[in-house]
C-alpha cells in the first residue's frame, strides 16, 4: 500500500520514533544515516513532516472568546514551555516566545499571526496557528458538565452559572450586555473563579454574598 | 542579576556561541542551505531565555535546530501546496483568501478526524501510548514504566501508530 513498503521507509520510521523521544541524543548516529543516501534524507522528512502533521492536528485545542472582551495575554519566556488548561479541559501548550492575545481577536505564535472573527476558534499547535470554526454546539455535545453559548449575554450566563455552581453570580450592568460564546465548565474547581474571568473577559470578584462580574 | 546561575559551568550561551558553526552547518545538511543562519538566529532566540539547567546542552541545541529545520520544512511545504492550488485556474474563486482560509479549516477538521479515527482502529495500548508520548510529551523511559513493557515494545507499538497515521496521508494525497 504505503511507501511505508520500502526498506528505507521502515528504518526511517525507526530514526523518527527514536528522534522523537525527547530524551534522544544520538544526533551525530542520525545524521550519519540520513547524510549517507538522499533516498534515506528524502524519507525521513517526508514522514517527519506527515507525523507533525497528525500531531498538530491531535494536539490542536479550541477556544471560544466572547465579542468585546479585555485582551487575555498568555505570553511565554523563550525557551520556557506552558501549558494553560482552558474551561472546556482541553489544553493549549505555548511554545516558548509565544505570545497568545485574545481580544477582538488576535492570536500571535512566533511571528505568525492570525485574525479571528465571532464563530471562529483558534487552534494553537506547537508549530503554529490553525484558525478554524467552532462549531459550540459539537463541543459542548463531546462532553458533560458545561455551559455553552453562541453570542448569549452575560447577564444570561450569569443566571445559568448561578444555578450550576449553587452560588449566587451578579453582573456589574456594565458588563451585562456583552456576549459570550464559548463553553464554560461547571464542574467545582478550585480556580473556577479565575478561569471564569479569563473566558468571560471580566473580573470575578467575591463580594461577600456571591461573585460579581465587573469590568 | 548574576545570581548563582553557575550550577552548569558554561552556560547554555557560551555553547551556543562555541557550538553555532556546527549548528549552522547542521541545519544546512538538513535540507534548508538557504535558511540556515536563520535556523540559528531562531534557535538563539529561542535560547536565550532559558533559566532551568539543561542536562545536556549540545543535545538540547541540536534538538531545538532539528525542530526549526522541521518547521521551516513544513511550512514550505504547505506553501507549496497552497501556491499550487491557486495557480490553477479552475480553483481560482472570486474571493480566493476567503475561500483558501474556508479550505484549510476544513483540512484541519477533516485531519483531526481522520487521525482519531485511524487511532480508534488502531486500538490501545498503541494508540494510549502514541498520545501520552507525543501529545503529552512523555519520554518513552518513562512510557515503559507506566505501561510495564520494555522499551523495546514501547518503541514497536510507537512504530505502529506511526505507521498508520503516516498511511492516512497517502490516503488523502
Amino acid at each position: 500500500m504505503s511507501r511505508l513498503g520500502t526498506e528505507i521507509d521502515r528504518e526511517a520510521l525507526g530514526w523518527l520514533v527514536r528522534v522523537n523521544d525527547r530524551a534522544f541524543a544520538a544526533w551525530d548516529a542520525w545524521d550519519r544515516w540520513v547524510a549517507a543516501d538522499p533516498a534515506h534524507a528524502e524519507a525521513y522528512w517526508r514522514l517527519a513532516e506527515a507525523e507533525g502533521d497528525a500531531v498538530d492536528a491531535l494536539a490542536g485545542a479550541w477556544f471560544g472568546w466572547n465579542e468585546r472582551a479585555q485582551p487575555w495575554i498568555i505570553e511565554t519566556a523563550p525557551g520556557e514551555m506552558r501549558t494553560v488548561t482552558l474551561d472546556d479541559g482541553s489544553e493549549v501548550s505555548l511554545a516558548g516566545g509565544t505570545r497568545l492575545t485574545l481580544d477582538a481577536v488576535r492570536v500571535d505564535h512566533q511571528g505568525a499571526t492570525e485574525t479571528l472573527n465571532p464563530g471562529d476558534g483558534a487552534m494553537t499547535r506547537s508549530r503554529g496557528i490553525q484558525r478554524r470554526e467552532v462549531a459550540i454546539e459539537e463541543v459542548a455535545a463531546w462532553r458533560e458538565g458545561r455551559l455553552s453559548y453562541t453570542g448569549e449575554t452575560l447577564t444570561i450566563v450569569a443566571e445559568d452559572l448561578s444555578r450550576a455552581l449553587s452560588r449566587p453570580i451578579a453582573v456589574s450592568p456594565a458588563v451585562a450586555a456583552r456576549r459570550f460564546s464559548g463553553s464554560l465548565s461547571t464542574r467545582d474547581a478550585p480556580d473556577q473563579r479565575v478561569r471564569l474571568a479569563r473566558l468571560l473577559g471580566v473580573s470575578v470578584v467575591e463580594d461577600g454574598e456571591g461573585w460579581r462580574l465587573e469590568p | 542579576m548574576d545570581a548563582p546561575r553557575d550550577t552548569q559551568a558554561p552556560g547554555l550561551d557560551a555553547i551556543f556561541a562555541e557550538m553555532r558553526p556546527a549548528l549552522v552547518r547542521r541545519a544546512a545538511a538538513m535540507g534548508v542551505a538557504a535558511d540556515a543562519e536563520d535556523v540559528a538566529q531562531d534557535v538563539w532566540l529561542k535560547m536565550s531565555g532559558v533559566d532551568a539547567p539543561v542536562a545536556n546542552p549540545h543535545a538540547y541545541l541540536l534538538r531545538m535546530v532539528y525542530t526549526a529545520v522541521l518547521d521551516r520544512r513544513r511550512g514550505a511545504r504547505r506553501a507549496a501546496a497552497r501556491d499550487a492550488t491557486w495557480r490553477n485556474p479552475a480553483n481560482l474563486a472570486e474571493d480566493t483568501v476567503e475561500q483558501a482560509d474556508a479550505e484549510r479549516r476544513l483540512i484541519a477538521v477533516q485531519t483531526l478526524q481522520a487521525v482519531e479515527a485511524r487511532l480508534t482502529a488502531l486500538g490501545d495500548p498503541a494508540a494510549a501510548i502514541f498520545r501520552r508520548h507525543r501529545i503529552d510529551g512523555v519520554t518513552q523511559r518513562k512510557l515503559a514504566e507506566e505501561f510495564g513493557m520494555g522499551l523495546s515494545t514501547i518503541e514497536k507499538h510507537l512504530r505502529r501508530a506511526y505507521a498508520v497515521l503516516l498511511d492516512l496521508r497517502e490516503a488523502r494525497s
